[in-house]
């Protein structure tokens, strides 16, 4: 297990429920946020060309190749983009920031 | 609302070889609140001379043997915790209320911070109450200097105890205090020495409990300082640290070339531009009075720990939502971020919302530049 461990399994829902179970976030229901969440994820997938799909209670994250994985919230796709082998999301990558403007 | 958290708290003790850790142990535990504590000691080397020292508590004390608690220990922990609980259980020990993990005087206390809230299991029963470091009034500037653990035991802290201040000279104190002002503006400087009660002062404000959590707040705000406004790149602060490397106008460095010696313990605040090559600690501040939009910045912020959890030591923060009348409480220790909690109401008049980081290795530029860059893409079409 990586040092991601504290957020992978420490607190793994609290970023899906930033909809707002606690009055965090804007105000919107949580399915509209739970959109507005995977909506901006996707964007930062945008230069591996991976999606992030809405599957019900879980997520489905998708390889340019047709490779699929089925992830428990939002904070397991970084891991799961990484076991797939799609172009990490580095926030600190200057590279990858200049492809998201 | 805030919810009661039952789980028992768990404060990691750590401080330099020689420190004062086993001292402001025992005395702890000789306070009354002491009496519920179970404690877990650490041992470098085969002999476990502190358990010694701390007999009385040795119906609740566990001795993880084999070396530091880092990575590779931290199945010990767990299972020392585990023991500790199901000790209390079966009735083979008393009950405790509190559990509190001494490290070694070598320990980098970020493992072991994450194996408390790595395990499932565990955070079910216990949560991450506060980390103590005691640093030494008499060499504790110059071991920051000069150790790598020592920085990041200062740096990681929520309360810093000054040890040794009966028998050091002010001028040590003062150098003391500000080297740790320096490394961890945001941690309380607790003197071991001073009246108030040392029971009080570390435990009954917890960093990480959210019905303590407005005093927690203030007592940051209070020591962040300055800080650099997010999506203006132009350092602004005047402000001058003891330390001879930030006695100068940081506005005129961002192209220059310095050479100043490296060392374990420096610590730059705001001139990111001029060290950012470097191994060293950083800490810096975000203030921004836009409100930040929530999904964006948590977004960023678990991938940010994710990738860089390693390099993030504490991450504090004060945030200013949209459509929401107070603030949202922000406590990450490395790759670990504490369930964002809502403060009914702002601790004072500023509502900008202020981060504040300590980390080592990262850009501070481009922490702030990634987090603009994030804040933007949500609003793109």
């Amino acid at each position: 297990m990586c040092s991601a461990c504290g957020v992978l399994s420490g607190a793994p829902d609290w970023l899906d429920r930033a909809g707002n179970p606690n009055g965090i976030g804007t105000g919107d229901s949580r399915l509209a946020e739970r959109q507005k969440l995977i909506g901006m994820v996707n964007k930062l997938l945008k230069p591996s060309r991976a999606t992030l799909a809405d599957y019900g209670e879980k997520l489905i994250l998708r390889s340019p190749t047709g490779q699929t994985k089925i992830v428990d919230n939002l904070a397991h796709v970084w891991l799961e983009a990484d076991n797939i082998g799609l172009r990490a999301v580095d926030p600190l990558d200057e590279e990858y920031l200049m492809q998201l403007i | 609302m805030a919810q009661t958290d039952n789980r028992r708290p768990v404060t990691i003790l750590t401080g330099f070889l020689g420190s004062g850790k086993t001292t402001l142990l025992q005395r702890l535990l000789e306070c009354e609140g002491g009496q519920g504590v179970a404690v877990l000691i650490n041992e470098l080397g085969e002999v476990a001379l502190d358990h010694l020292f701390v007999q009385k508590l040795t119906e609740t004390s566990m001795v993880l043997a084999n070396g530091c608690i880092c990575c590779t220990m931290r199945s010990d922990l767990q299972q020392g915790i585990r023991d500790l609980i199901n000790d209390e259980y079966r009735g083979v020990i008393p009950p405790f209320n509190r559990i509190l993990v001494e490290t070694t005087g070598l320990a980098d206390p970020t493992p072991i911070a994450q194996t408390l809230v790595g395990d499932p299991l565990l955070l079910r029963q216990t949560r991450l109450a506060n980390i103590i470091t005691t640093v030494d009034a008499l060499f504790g500037a110059e071991q920051i200097e000069t150790h790598e653990e020592s920085l990041r035991q200062a740096a990681i802290a929520d309360r810093i105890v000054l040890t040794k201040t009966d028998i050091a000279t002010p001028e040590q104190i003062a150098q003391a205090r500000a080297k740790v002002a320096e490394v961890n503006p945001m941690a309380t400087l607790i003197d071991a020495h001073g009246e108030e009660d040392l029971w009080k002062l570390l435990f009954d404000i917890d960093p990480f409990n959210p019905e303590t959590k407005t005093e927690e707040v203030q007592a940051w705000l209070e020591n962040i300082g300055d800080i650099h406004e997010l999506g203006d790149d132009h350092h602004r602060h005047d402000h001058h640290h003891e330390h001879d490397h930030h006695e100068h106008d940081h506005h005129d460095h961002h192209d220059h070339e310095h050479d100043h010696d490296h060392h374990a313990g420096e610590v730059h605040h705001y001139h990111e531009d001029v060290h950012e090559e470097g191994n060293d600690i950083e800490t810096f501040a975000i203030r921004t009075s836009t409100p930040l939009n929530w999904t964006a910045f948590a977004i960023w912020l678990s991938a940010l720990v994710y990738k860089h959890g390693q390099e993030i030591l504490r991450i504090k923060g004060l945030l200013n939502v949209p459509d929401a009348n107070g603030p949202v409480v922000l406590n990450t220790v490395q790759s670990y971020i504490t369930p964002p909690t809502h403060l009914d109401e702002w601790p004072d008049d500023d509502h900008d919302s202020r981060i504040v980081f300590i980390v080592q290795g990262l850009k501070p530029s481009l922490i702030r530049t990634s987090l603009d860059t994030f804040l933007a893409l949500m609003d793109k079409k």
